[in-house]
């Protein structure tokens, strides 16, 4: 059982943002039932889920997803043309403002 | 698209106060603080707030969100009238819609506008609903183009929306699944 997989980030009802990594354990040291492809073993006590035993084609496919899905709702960074940086900049800039108290008392009342 | 969402109005909108800061004194000229150091000492001493002389500009601007009930505040976009783009290569680019951050408002949706404008997606304004003129509507967006101004914003201040997506798509996944399907009972051992 000496399998190595990348680090990737699960979301989870365990808690969001729980990095997702394996621990090689030798197969001579724990008990564990036979995974099969496709399906998880659950392994229970005292009515609560303690493990689940997945084959590692499973895992790796879970991992994959996980990773692409990630992947695909991270936001591209924007690009920006000097156009647009000026236009912020220009548009953000105070120009001429009316200070006039003529002006203003006729503009306002 | 329901008003005042996606729609362009006049509004009075301020520009973000930088230093030189002017304050306001009572019978007095305004004073300047050239820096925001001196605000903060002045919090130790516990006073926080004063009345800043900053620059309003009357313009057209882009209304993004709704208003929120609770505070009658919306979140809006500053304008950029296509004629003042250095060259027509670049006001093409714009129709087009490749400038990503020049977003094009096709005329014939802006009707108010006298002239061809875009949006600026970095420009991002708090307005109250008050200080926008929402009696007459100058144009808006449709849905799709909404949609995109708002991935825009999004990408533009890269705002960290992934866990929300993938927590929304486990929760449809598992809601169109019945639930995750679960073994009940001890399972014999192997």
């Amino acid at each position: 059982m000496s399998v190595h997989f990348t680090r990737v980030v699960r979301h989870s009802c365990y808690g969001v943002d729980v990095p997702l990594t394996a621990r090689n354990v030798n197969g001579n040291e724990v008990r564990v039932p036979d995974p099969v492809p496709g399906e998880a073993t659950v392994i229970s006590r005292y009515g609560k889920e303690r493990a689940i035993v997945l084959h590692p084609a499973d895992f790796n496919r879970l991992s994959e997803l996980e990773q692409l899905v990630t992947e695909a709702v991270t936001l591209e960074p924007i690009e920006l043309s000097e156009e647009a940086i000026r236009a912020h900049v220009e548009e953000g800039t105070p120009g001429e403002p009316v200070t006039d108290p003529a002006v203003l008392a006729e503009l306002f009342g | 698209m329901r008003a005042p969402l996606g729609h362009c109005y006049w509004a009075v909108a301020p520009l973000a106060p930088a230093p030189p800061f002017r304050i306001y004194q009572e019978g007095a000229e305004a004073r300047d603080v050239a820096a925001v150091e001196p605000f903060t000492e002045a919090v130790r001493k516990g006073m926080s707030e004063f009345v800043l002389l900053t620059p309003v500009k009357t313009r057209p601007v882009l209304v993004i969100t709704g208003v929120l009930p609770e505070h009658e505040e919306v979140l809006a976009l500053r304008l950029r009238r296509l004629g003042k783009l250095a060259t027509d290569a670049a006001r093409d680019l714009v129709r087009e819609g490749k400038d990503q951050v020049l977003f094009y408002l096709r005329p014939e949706r802006f009707a108010g506008l006298p002239v061809e404008n875009a949006v600026i997606v970095t420009s991002l304004l708090r307005l109250s609903v008050s200080a926008i003129d929402r009696g007459t509507s100058l144009g808006s967006l449709n849905e799709n183009e909404l949609r995109m101004v708002h991935e825009r914003v999004a990408r533009a201040h890269e705002l960290k929306l992934d866990v929300m997506i993938v927590e929304k798509a486990r929760r449809l996944l598992e809601s169109a699944q019945g639930g995750v399907a679960k073994p009940s009972g001890r399972r014999p051992r192997k």
